[in-house]
């Protein structure tokens, strides 16, 4: 199937069903997935797909359909579906696609799937984890090779084609000795070499040790009120939580916290935070956004400002912006100067949190769950690996408290964050 | 692709095939202040062979649904699995070869357009907004989802059956002294719109109740932290059937070192806790997840995972049935056509009691009653959390102040050994996912319950 003709009679034919504008993404993906559960492979999936995403503004009405077969007739009903769907939605001035733009093509990643390389992968990493670190049972390990092609295009003339394929590889594991368990932690990289060593402190390392340790875990037992590491996959969660405050939605409907805050200080001076969608850093990069535009490098918040909001074009219209904020992810924060260690060696009584596990907080950024694979941290020591422990507090608060931001860098091929210490933590 | 055509093609194929042909639908409606906010569909479609050989298991799959297609998947999904054996060395494992057969199907009584949808949303906007004009915020939505399926495998088994659900969502946000507080209401059911939306007024009733229940929330208080004597209303008792106990007796995940291995015929709670995987029906009535058979082609039964007290047994798929010796319950089930079946839940509930709820409130001094979660999670070792978006405070066996957002924990199988009252009632609610590699539509339920658990808090 070849993906530019597709789309240009696509684009011909929501133009000649009477769409004011229209955009269009249409996909090639595939992917093998090498499984190993236990003790042994257990699956390998190939799966190959073509589809296609219809938008079309139509009397200031907007209307989407995704389809995944692409023959003559149903794009045929599509461009009719997607005319009906706008029909039936609200007049908005605010609906845009992105404006004509010359041509790009963007390229990353090898072309086709080795599965020796995985399956060789897998076994060297089981093999090698089984004899270093002996209390780690790893439950599965997934390779999986992912490949897309994308043309754009869009009626106002943009056009552009992203080609992209990397490996993520992800273990789910545990510690076990005879009929004690540890909680199940799991961890995922992005990569497209494999000359990478998945058992070094970045990568499964230090978290298998922390979940070794684990087997001795224990209630707290006491409720009190300390200070805070957030392990940079615990960060992650909490950004995510922080970001869509940020997004077109929130400051649409008015429950943004950091709405009319731009420029103004919401963090502390440690807090910088950028977003880096085609940084070479990164394994899977994002060259598009939903709406057609090329991604850009941007910064969030800077010395503890924050410096932009995360709209798309809809976003902007409505909000009366000067541009969308072209913003795709791969979080980057920069390394602070202190080791994890010496972070510890600071707090008097307080927590190291492993991942948090817990609901989304409420609009005013109160947060409360469970701290899984955590330690608790007393007179600069870390004290006991802790089990059943809850934690609360407020998503700003921790943000304008942040006290340190560690040397040592989690680097997954999707971000790039350190350890970050922050106070007001209540831990039961 | 009708199941008759996959038979033909697994006609002399040497080794266990499973051809799937499968169409997903879905359409998200969503009305935010009375203006239509979204409105997106999408229809998924394909084919997927799945075949075992040697003890090696390969998958293929592809968008084209025609017979050129069937056999190019056939041939790579085989030589997936040859892979497979190459990689593990061959074993002698051998698959149970139950079949079933199940055709049924899903007739829509009362069609309802996408303009006739967002009408309906807007009289509930109108309703609202003109009824509850202190609120800072309302919205609606509609999701549907469907999946449609046929399949045959080279044991014999074939089906064809749909699955239709439609969700109602209601989220009403009020200021109070700068604070925004949110609350929100789920009707799920099996069935397209124009059959499965709830009646207006029904859902002017419940209306009331969010408004009362915001109205209380905005002014509530912070649970105390610490473990505490609570009720858990049948919304998150139901989230932590499935949770909490539920993924722990999941067989492939008992394969993988869930607590649950170390139970099996063990007294895990009070004679009051009976709970069970529910493959269609409930004393006779249809479910929301009535599921026949499987996508392995296996017949769908209970799955009884505890039976007054005692841990029964797991829910399983074809090769875990064998492994773990145990009867076949038709639990393996894929979201997508280019999904792997998995083995997934189906209406998970907690079996209903005698007791009355006004007499579980009375009997605590100093508690919670919690009414609607949001979210929820559970590790292997049944530790679980879930979030708590309304519940309120229980002094002196009477309910007093509302409280805001809060979070409750604890390990499921000690849990139940606490369990000393259970009501009379029994709700099923079947909104948003499972979610395990891929996402799946499941229904979860029970009556309330009490039991000692950890609240968080201040």
């Amino acid at each position: 199937m070849n993906l530019e003709t597709t789309l240009k009679s696509s684009l011909n034919l929501l133009k000649s069903k009477g769409a004011d504008h229209s955009s269009i993404f249409c996909s090639h993906q595939a992917f093998d997935e090498l499984v190993f559960e236990n003790d042994s492979f257990t699956l390998l999936r190939s799966v190959d797909e073509y589809s296609a995403d219809f938008s079309v503004i139509k009397d200031r009405k907007l209307g989407s359909y995704a389809l995944n077969q692409l023959d003559e007739a149903q794009l045929e009903s599509a461009g009719l579906k997607v005319l009906e769907i706008a029909s039936s939605g609200k007049e908005d001035e605010a609906y845009a696609f992105a404006p004509n733009r010359e041509h790009k093509t963007f390229s990353h990643g090898p072309n086709s799937a080795d599965l020796d390389a995985m399956k060789n992968c897998i076994r060297d990493f089981v093999s090698r984890t089984k004899e270093e670190y002996p209390l780690i049972g790893l439950r599965s390990v997934t390779i999986k090779f992912n490949s897309t092609q994308v043309h754009f295009g869009n009626s106002e003339g943009a056009t552009s084609e992203a080609k992209k394929s990397f490996y993520m590889m992800s273990a789910l594991f545990n510690a076990r000795e005879g009929k004690i368990s540890s909680s199940m932690n799991y961890d995922f990289f992005a990569f497209t070499d494999f000359n990478i060593d998945f058992l070094s402190n970045e990568k499964f390392g230090k978290v298998f040790k922390d979940t070794s340790l684990h087997l001795k875990a224990e209630k707290l037992g006491k409720t009190v009120t300390g200070d805070a590491i957030l392990s940079p996959q615990c960060l992650q969660t909490f950004l995510g939580f922080v970001l869509s405050h940020l997004g077109t939605s929130s400051l649409v409907a008015g429950t943004s916290r950091l709405k009319d805050k731009i420029g103004e200080k919401v963090g502390s001076e440690l807090l910088n935070l950028e977003s880096r969608p085609q940084d070479t850093l990164f394994a899977n990069p994002n060259f598009l956004t939903s709406d057609g535009l090329e991604t850009e490098n941007i910064s969030i918040f800077e010395k503890g400002r924050l410096k932009t909001y995360l709209v798309d074009l809809y976003g902007k219209n409505k909000l009366n912006l000067e541009s969308a904020s072209n913003f795709a992810s791969r979080l980057y924060m920069p390394a602070g100067e202190k080791s994890l260690d010496e972070m510890v060696k600071e707090i008097d009584c307080g927590i190291l949190i492993g991942r948090f596990s817990g609901g989304y907080p409420n609009a005013n950024g109160d947060f409360s769950g469970i701290a899984k694979n955590s330690f608790y941290i007393e007179k600069g020591e870390i004290k006991q690996p802790l089990s059943e422990t809850m934690i609360s507090g407020n998503l700003f608060d921790l943000l304008k408290e942040i006290q340190e931001v560690s040397s040592d860098v989690y680097q997954n091929g999707t971000t790039h964050l350190p350890y970050v210490a922050t106070k007001n933590i209540t831990i039961s | 692709m009708h199941y008759s055509l996959l038979k033909k093609l697994l006609a002399d194929t040497p080794h266990y095939v499973e051809l799937r042909a499968q169409t997903n639908g879905q359409h998200f409606l969503s009305l935010s202040d009375g203006d239509l906010a979204e409105n997106q569909e999408s229809m998924n479609s394909g084919l997927s062979c799945r075949t075992f050989v040697s003890g090696g298991w390969g998958f293929a799959s592809s968008g084209l649904q025609n017979e050129a297609s069937a056999k190019a998947l056939i041939a790579k999904a085989t030589k997936n699995a040859e892979f497979m054996s190459t990689a593990n060395g061959p074993t002698e494992f051998v698959l149970p070869k139950d079949t079933f057969s199940f055709e049924r199907e899903n007739v829509e009584k009362n069609k309802m357009s996408t303009k006739e949808q967002v009408e309906f949303l807007k009289d509930l906007h109108t309703h609202a907004s003109q009824k509850y004009s202190d609120l800072k915020s309302i919205k609606f939505m509609i999701v549907f989802h469907q999946l449609e399926k046929s399949l045959a495998n080279s044991f014999g088994s074939h089906a064809s059956h749909v699955l239709p659900r439609t969700s109602l969502y209601m989220t009403f946000s009020i200021e109070v002294e700068g604070e925004v507080t949110s609350l929100s209401r789920y009707h799920g059911h099996n069935g397209r719109p124009g059959d499965a939306l709830p009646k207006k007024e029904a859902l002017h009733k419940d209306m009331e109740g969010l408004y009362e229940q915001v109205k209380q929330k905005s002014v509530g208080v912070h649970a105390t932290a610490g473990t505490k004597e609570v009720i858990l209303a049948p919304a998150v008792a139901g989230i932590l059937a499935h949770e909490a106990i539920g993924h722990p007796t999941e067989a492939d995940l008992v394969r993988s070192g869930s607590v649950a291995a170390n139970y099996l015929g063990q007294k895990v709670g009070t004679d009051l806790v009976t709970m069970v995987d529910y493959a269609h029906s409930f004393e006779g009535e249809e479910l929301p997840v009535p599921v026949y058979i499987d996508d392995e082609g296996v017949e769908a039964k209970d799955a009884v995972l505890i039976d007054k007290g005692v841990f029964k047994g797991y829910m399983n798929n074809r090769e875990l049935s064998q492994f773990y010796n145990q009867a076949p319950t038709g639990n393996a089930r894929a979201y997508d056509y280019s999904d792997e079946p998995l083995i997934r839940m189906r209406n998970t509930i907690i079996n209903p009691g005698k007791s009355k709820l006004e007499e579980m409130i009375a009997s605590i001094d100093d508690g919670y009653y919690f009414t609607q979660s949001s979210n929820g999670q559970a590790d292997l070792t049944s530790e679980f959390m879930f979030g708590v978006t309304m519940g309120y405070e229980i002094k002196n066996g009477k309910l007093g102040r509302a409280i805001k957002d809060t979070t409750i924990s604890g390990v499921a199988f000690d849990m139940l050994s606490t369990v000393d009252m259970v009501s009379d009632e029994l709700e099923i609610h079947c909104t948003g996912f499972c979610g395990k590699k891929q996402r799946m539509i499941v229904s979860h339920g029970g009556p309330s319950i009490k039991c000692r658990l950890h609240v968080g808090g201040r």
